[in-house]
């Protein structure tokens, strides 16, 4: 990686390898922060840490291929000075990602729910992007251009405000469709909307709720994206951008995954921490939050790779898996899952089969025809053969222990064994 | 400046803070970290050096000082207050927050966060582990006298490395772990600035045990420390002449 605007430019070349092309793409992070000191005022120009073109030539003498990083990460200069002084920002969690449980903390980040800011970052984006456009492969050294939201996308401000009811009305319609998932009385969006609103749904059915919560969050983040993906075309940059923003983590071949819906999760080996809302914790999202941080130490310990549900690919060349769900599921997830099935995939669920959606409709795995109740080891399951695939979960569920994971283990090799 | 700026491209890892608590000898002093955030028991942990165990008990707040008047081991708590888990926005980061992994890192001593409390449930571990942090300070005083200061660890080979910091008006400004270590030898012919370094060695303190190590090592570590200036910076003299 090249953190050019961190460096003396004289020393920029040292960082390319004359026509080595063996030694991959050098990932540049450009950063808004760096490039605006001044509210409207962008330099790419005038100091010599920031002559961005100056940069993309000399990767082009030297045959490098560039990764462009855009958007915004935990590092300060993500955003410029002059945005953080526009109080309130919003709280967002700190993820450092360099070890697998850490301390959890919150930082105030400038909102693009003020309009300033979001605007300010559209120019700034709209310039950096006229420039590289300039320099794109394969006559110029810009391979590909990643935008991520990072941190921003746990904003929960974002939830908190009309984009939250205009969501609801775009899911739901009707007040009265929203009460009856909900088993509510609401009289309008407004006021389900509301501080207390919101606590009331996350009290009556808070995966749900948590899944309504995350959707309407990132409903406003997704309408800037669109803004964003217009100036992309504009340039004719398409082809070398993608969106990470809620993009799946090309994680292969995970061991063991889990649901995250009361969880906020971001990165590879993902970093935990429980859902907030008004910057408070869910007391709900306590108890999932310690069994995952739980079973991602177990899987460590057992050198086993674990991802969370939401960042999982539904990848083909993935094994048996053991998935830690309990009663509700992602319609889409449950319908990943059923193809990984489908293609031969063994699945175990050790707390059960997950028999909801979230909209409360139920998940149909198997006809009863299908189930048999075997041993697996020491542990009586139930096994459904679907597709070429085997799904298995306990006839009693288990608790959540220690060793659970080990135990899980046990249960999938054992799995193994049967289909050889 | 070139040599300098290429010293800082590692971060440093999480084998190098472990080595770090193996090099103390932390493994033997095993305790159970606890936080609550919001009133809520957000985690328990049980930590031996760097391995952590979750532990599910406590589940509610009201359960939780019996549970610790229970545990055979010491228990620290960090409580923090409802809606603060705001991280300072100008943190100044103390050396011994580099070097230890989570949770060790987050037993802040004497010098405390207003925004959590700490509580031990035992007094003799708190004492100790004061005593581990000011001798943190006083290396971390020693190497901060130079613009780079390098604290060598001692480890089991594939552990053994160098850290790294570059300081700025006595604060770390970068950090970083080079493994294999670069010899002091290099640094002096090269590095062109001054340089500060000792070393976390736990060889000689093997019939020690509990906190004991660690402030054993420490203190090795501040008396091994040695201050160089580059080779091609003139003596201070050398610009005096008579006329």
């Amino acid at each position: 990686m090249l953190d050019y605007s961190n460096q003396a430019s004289t020393d920029w070349s040292q960082f390319f390898v004359d026509g080595d092309s063996s030694s991959g793409n050098l990932v540049i992070p450009i950063w808004w922060g760096s490039h605006e000191q001044i509210q409207g005022v962008r330099d790419f120009t005038k100091n010599s840490r920031l002559r961005l073109e100056k940069l993309l030539t000399l990767a082009h003498q030297k045959k490098r291929s560039l990764n462009i990083q855009l958007g915004f990460s935990s590092d300060e200069r993500s955003f410029p000075t002059w945005t953080r002084e526009r109080l309130p920002g919003s709280p967002v969690p700190v993820i450092h990602g360099s070890e697998p449980i850490e301390a959890l903390e919150t930082t105030r980040a400038p909102s693009f729910l003020q309009p300033a800011v979001k605007d300010g970052f559209l120019q700034f984006l709209e310039e950096v992007l006229g420039i590289l456009s300039l320099y794109c492969s394969p006559q110029g050294p810009v391979n590909s251009i990643r935008f991520s939201w990072g941190p921003l996308e746990l904003d929960s401000h974002l939830a908190e405000t009309e984009h939250l009811s205009v969501y609801f009305r775009q899911r739901y319609g009707v007040i009265g469709n929203l009460n009856s998932l909900y088993q509510t009385c609401f009289k309008d969006f407004d006021t389900t909307c509301s501080k207390m609103g919101i606590r009331t749904l996350f009290d009556k059915r808070p995966w749900v709720a948590a899944w309504d919560f995350k959707n309407g969050r990132s409903f406003f983040l997704k309408n800037v994206e669109s803004e964003i993906f217009s100036r992309v075309e504009q340039r004719g940059l398409t082809s070398v951008f993608t969106m990470s923003a809620g993009q799946k983590v090309n994680m292969k071949q995970p061991q063991v995954v889990f649901d995250d819906m009361l969880l906020e999760s971001l990165g590879e080996q993902p970093v935990l921490i429980p859902l907030r809302i008004f910057d408070q914790v869910i007391p709900t999202a306590i108890p999932d939050f310690r069994f995952t941080e739980l079973i991602k130490l177990e899987a460590l310990q057992a050198q086993e790779k674990i991802q969370a549900m939401s960042q999982w690919n539904f990848s083909t060349d993935t094994r048996n898996v053991i998935i830690f769900a309990q009663r509700f599921m992602r319609a889409d997830h449950a319908t990943g899952i059923k193809s990984l099935l489908e293609q031969g995939t063994g699945l175990f669920f050790p707390l059960g089969l997950p028999q909801w959606d979230e909209n409360l409709n139920l998940i149909s795995w198997s006809s009863p025809l299908q189930k048999a109740k075997c041993a697996i080891g020491t542990e009586e399951v139930w096994k459904i053969r679907t597709g070429a695939g085997t799904l298995v979960y306990p006839t009693q569920t288990w608790e959540k222990n220690l060793g659970i994971v080990l135990r899980s283990l046990t249960v999938l090799n054992g799995m193994r064994g049967e289909k050889k | 400046m070139i040599y300098l700026n290429r010293l800082f491209s590692s971060p440093i890892t999480l084998a190098a803070k472990q080595t770090v608590v193996y090099l103390l000898g932390f493994e033997s002093r095993p305790f159970v970290f606890c936080e609550i955030v919001d009133g809520l028991v957000l985690r328990a942990l049980q930590v031996t050096g760097s391995q952590l165990e979750s532990l599910l008990e406590p589940k509610a707040m009201a359960d939780r000082l019996s549970w610790i008047e229970n545990q055979p081991l010491p228990v620290v708590t960090l409580i923090h207050e409802t809606g603060s888990l705001v991280r300072d926005p100008n943190p100044v980061t103390p050396l011994w927050k580099f070097l230890l992994p989570f949770p060790w890192n987050r037993l802040q001593g004497a010098t405390s966060n207003h925004r959590c409390k700490l509580e031990f449930s035992c007094g003799s571990f708190q004492s100790d582990w004061n005593g581990i942090i000011s001798r943190f300070e006083e290396i971390q005083n020693q190497l901060s006298k130079s613009e780079l200061g390098c604290l060598f660890l001692d480890g089991p080979s594939e552990a053994s490395g160098v850290l790294l910091f570059r300081y700025v008006r006595g604060q770390i400004v970068s950090s970083s772990f080079l493994s294999p270590p670069i010899s002091s030898a290099q640094l002096e012919k090269n590095v062109g600035t001054t340089v500060a370094r000792c070393q976390l060695d736990k060889n000689k303190q093997s019939n020690l045990l509990g906190f004991s190590v660690a402030h054993a090592v420490l203190d090795s570590a501040i008396h091994s420390l040695k201050f160089f200036s580059p080779l091609n910076e003139q003596p201070q003299d050398a610009l005096r002449f008579e006329l």
